[in-house]
């Protein structure tokens, strides 16, 4: 039992800690094994696979709260020194709580990926799959990866609560090309197991894609009506995600500062946060604090009702964590992050409804630069995009090298309609879930 | 480090068991992190970690194992759930001991300056940034030196140490005016340890971010369409980094993947552009003794003239390609197999004026610094996020504009650099690919590119 070898390991280190006059010791341990896959021309091409468990500490001393992280918890004498060398810049006060009990949520599936059936198999029907597709001139990646990871949560009175899941993910990309014509797509499919036909019908929508973005060109500047794709505004969101978080908001750096129960986007949204969503990426229980994940609503019928907390910031307002308090990564403390959050209207239209309702515009497919080209603290965007130009409601041809700009704030309550098609953010991203939006009018810069 | 006779016997193991070759990496690092916003010190993180990364080939096919663990029992029972079945008589030979280049002449470590020492130097910083305009809301710096040792040895006889010492601080000033809401980001950085807060007035550079985001207050819309621009010096290289340096990387080039595949010799650019990569600059943020396959880093001269010279190629992609390494093969730690990535990326300077090139331009934009980008190198497609942005209008800069997202294909925009500044300097930042996230430099003097998609806000 993993929590039975991580006591033998930890329980030195708590007294090695305590000789040092730290206290209220508590260990957040992330193990994670992983393995990944892919071919090239039917054969393996590269294998990797990790295995690796890192460890952050947080204690105590003279009421000051220090903590470090480490790989190596055999080097005693590194970690305590480490911890007090925290300590010397150590200004927060420090609040030892026990964690509630001995929990164990989840499950991990630690098969190696070339005992499952037929993989490679599968993944080289994949690539061949891609290649029937006409214009289809290189795959690019196509591979498999299992990811199995484990936090647990240890204090010194012998408590550990930890949280489990495995999550397969097999991506593709791929390369079109007619003459000097060259156009590119990727996706990703994943779940707890994924199926042959999951994987199948990836290849072929990302390689049909691909194609059918072959003649593409720019198009002229100017405003439009524009419907944003359910990839295209999952993927928006997910950057604008951290102003609703609360340590973005009590640091000032948020607009949505003094705007709880106000209409901050149109009626028709909704966006709750769903731990157990189906299509979402993330499967877990409860925060890297050990309190239980929830659902709960952040917009209704346009209005902001809640912002995310851990528990630093919740009791700054003397509130109650909303179990959102995640880590970002194994050297810092735990900061605010969401499971799976999910954007939905009560009355969606199917995506035809959405072209037919436009009329005239365009619809985004596909944006890139996102990292770069939002300005979270604004709402002003300008990201390179590409897309499909709609005229009478219907498809009429695709264009790219142009950039889509706007503001997310302004965006949000320009929302007319919504669809049903919901998908999640690719693997990497926080899991973010939306349908494709009709939303007024952005700006294109092209030709 | 390890011992040369556990190397061996790694090394030993794979080429028994059918790997034609075979290395070895193990880093030890130290890191410090501290973030500071406003008066609150939000994160102030020592820590360190260990670990290993084991890589072999067998013709085209590639491994790679990487684990916290690298004690001989759990490295070899890794090692033989993937190689298993009766070994051949092959050794790897006799590994020489261990080269070490101190390309880093550091003063000071980070590790013999007290954390107190740190916090009060970025604390002064930040209230500084804050003091300097009464519109500063808020004020944030993110401080992190690192002390890295890794250790190389491969089956081809290379057995190298480095230690890499970095030390960066990043500000982000935010200004508001009730009206408006703008920010603005600084981030130097060198291989060099404390010594670096000597060298550089960081607090000057927190008051010069603040007074960035307050120009940006009020900027008109940005302009939208096609029109030329120019680009300012030092870390508006991240141009060139965006348009061309990715799509000059093995991993990119191999099997047609990069609008460059097959170009070698070709002329590619405007003949006023010079490419280069070295990681081989001492004291650079992107420097390093030896890449992360143990090569020598070293002056690559990818574009010179216009003409394609060189790729950026590290081993696994040069036996694809079947072309040698050029010391340019990094990772962000042992998590990741390395591949080729840039190091200081940089257009070499030309003779054109800076004044001369604003003065040319009826209408356009001058970009004096950038956010940071990316690019699809398989369509040349890429795009990166303007910072401080002005009007240029009948051959003077006018007024500040909004930030906004410039786009392009590679191989396009090269050929339109009309004029190349003698203004050169080398910025610092970071890029995120698939080894991991690196420590780059990326620099030019001003240049003017003579048509550019701009993605601003008016019509």
């Amino acid at each position: 039992m993993m929590s039975k070898w991580l006591n033998v390991v930890i329980d030195p280190i708590t007294k090695a800690l305590h000789e040092s006059d730290f206290f209220g010791i508590r260990y957040y341990v992330k193990q994670e094994i992983s393995e990944s896959i892919s071919v090239h021309d039917g054969a393996k091409e590269n294998h990797i696979v990790g295995d690796e468990v890192s460890f952050f500490v947080e204690a105590g001393k003279e009421g000051k709260k220090c903590y470090t992280y480490f790989n190596q918890p055999f080097a005693m004498e590194d970690i305590v020194r480490q911890m007090n060398e925290s300590f010397c810049g150590a200004v927060m006060p420090y609040e030892y709580k026990e964690l509630a009990d001995s929990f164990v949520y989840g499950e991990v599936d630690l098969q190696p990926l070339e005992q499952q059936k037929d993989i490679l198999e599968i993944l080289s029907e994949a690539e061949e799959r891609a290649y029937r597709q006409e214009g289809i001139a290189t795959v690019d990646y196509c591979g498999y990866t299992k990811e199995s990871k484990s936090i647990y949560l240890l204090d010194e009175s012998g408590h550990c609560m930890s949280d489990r899941n495995t999550l397969q993910c097999a991506k593709l990309s791929v390369i079109a090309r007619k003459d000097q014509d060259v156009f590119s797509a990727w996706g990703d499919v994943f779940g707890k197991q994924i199926s042959i036909q999951q994987m199948l019908e990836l290849s072929e929508k990302i390689s049909r894609r691909a194609a059918n973005g072959l003649g593409a060109r720019s198009i002229k500047s100017g405003k439009h009506a524009a419907i944003f794709s359910n990839g295209v505004f999952s993927e928006l969101l997910e950057a604008y995600l951290p102003v609703f978080f609360a340590d973005m908001v009590q640091d000032k750096m948020s607009l949505l500062e003094g705007k709880l129960n106000q209409p901050i986007a149109g009626e028709l949204l909704m966006m709750c946060e769903e731990p157990n969503a189906l299509i979402g990426q993330c499967r877990r229980s409860m925060d890297d604090e050990g309190i239980l994940v929830s659902e709960k609503r952040i917009i209704e019928n346009g209005r902001l009702k809640t912002f995310l907390y851990n528990s630093e910031t919740a009791k700054k307002e003397n509130k109650a964590s909303t179990g959102n308090g995640f880590k970002d990564s194994i050297i810092g403390d735990v900061g605010i992050q969401v499971t799976n959050m999910r954007c939905f209207t009560k009355q969606p239209s199917t995506i035809t409804e959405l072209k037919q309702s436009m009329g005239e515009g365009v619809y985004i497919t596909g944006i890139d630069g996102v990292f770069a080209g939002v300005n979270i603290h604004n709402g002003d965007f300008s990201l390179i995009a590409k897309g499909i130009i709609i005229t009478k409601g219907q498809e009429k041809e695709p264009f790219c090298d142009v950039t889509v700009a706007g503001n997310f704030f302004q965006l949000l309550k320009d929302i007319q309609k919504m669809g049903m098609d919901e998908c999640c953010t690719p693997k990497g991203y926080a899991s973010v879930i939306c349908p494709s939006i009709l939303i007024k009018e952005v700006t294109i810069s092209g030709i | 480090m390890l011992k040369n006779n556990y190397i061996e016997a790694i090394l030993d193991y794979i080429v028994s068991h059918g790997g034609d070759f075979a290395e070895v990496f193990y880093e030890e690092t130290k890191r410090n992190t501290i973030t500071i916003i406003g008066d609150r010190i939000a994160n102030c993180s020592p820590g360190e970690e260990r670990g290993i990364g084991i890589r072999f080939f067998s013709g085209q096919e590639s491994f790679y194992l990487h684990t916290a663990d690298y004690r001989e029992e759990n490295v070899f029972r890794l090692l033989k759930e993937q190689l298993s079945g009766k070994a051949m008589q092959k050794s790897s030979g006799r590994l020489a001991d261990a080269i070490q280049q101190q390309l880093n002449i550091y003063q000071i470590a980070p590790g013999e300056v007290n954390v107190n020492q740190k916090l009060d130097l970025l604390k002064k910083a930040v209230q500084a940034g804050k003091d300097e305009d009464s519109r500063i809301v808020q004020a944030k710096v993110h401080y992190i030196d690192m002390n890295q040792w890794v250790q190389i040895a491969n089956t081809e006889g290379i057995h190298v140490m480095d230690n890499r010492i970095k030390t960066r601080v990043l500000f982000t000033m935010f200004a508001e005016d009730g009206q408006d809401s703008q920010a603005s980001y600084y981030g130097p950085g060198a291989m060099k340890g404390m010594e670096f807060f000597q060298e550089n007035d960081v607090e000057e550079d927190a008051r010069q971010t603040a007074r960035d985001a307050v120009a940006l207050l009020r900027a008109k819309e940005c302009p939208t369409g096609q029109m030329p621009v120019v680009i300012g010096n030092g870390f508006g290289g991240l141009f060139f980094h965006e348009a061309c340096g990715h799509s000059l990387e093995a991993s990119q080039v191999k099997r047609g993947g990069s609008e460059f595949s097959g170009k070698l010799g070709c002329k590619i650019a405007s003949e006023k552009i010079t490419l280069v990569d070295d990681g081989s600059i001492p004291g650079e943020w992107g420097s390093l003794s030896f890449d992360d396959e143990g090569e020598k880093t070293r002056k690559n001269t990818l574009i010179e003239a216009g003409i394609l010279k060189s790729y950026l190629v590290d081993r696994y992609n040069g036996r694809i390609m079947g072309l040698n390494p050029t010391g340019s093969s990094r990772r962000e730690s042992y998590r990741y197999a390395p591949t080729s990535r840039m190091t200081n990326t940089y257009i070499a300077p030309g003779h054109d004026r800076f004044e001369d090139m604003i003065a040319s331009i009826e209408k356009g934009i001058y970009v004096k610094k950038i956010n940071a980008g990316s690019v699809n190198s398989a369509t040349g497609e890429f795009n990166f996020n303007t910072a401080d942005t002005f009007l240029i209008e009948k051959g003077n800069i006018v007024c500040p504009v909004r930030s906004a997202t410039l786009i392009g294909r590679g191989g396009d925009i090269l050929q339109n650099v009309e004029m190349v500044g003698d203004n050169f300097q080398l910025g610092q930042g970071f890029c995120y690919a698939g080894s991991g996230a690196l420590y780059i430099g990326a620099g030019q003097p001003a240049v003017k590119i003579a048509k550019m998609t701009v993605g601003g806000g008016e019509v």
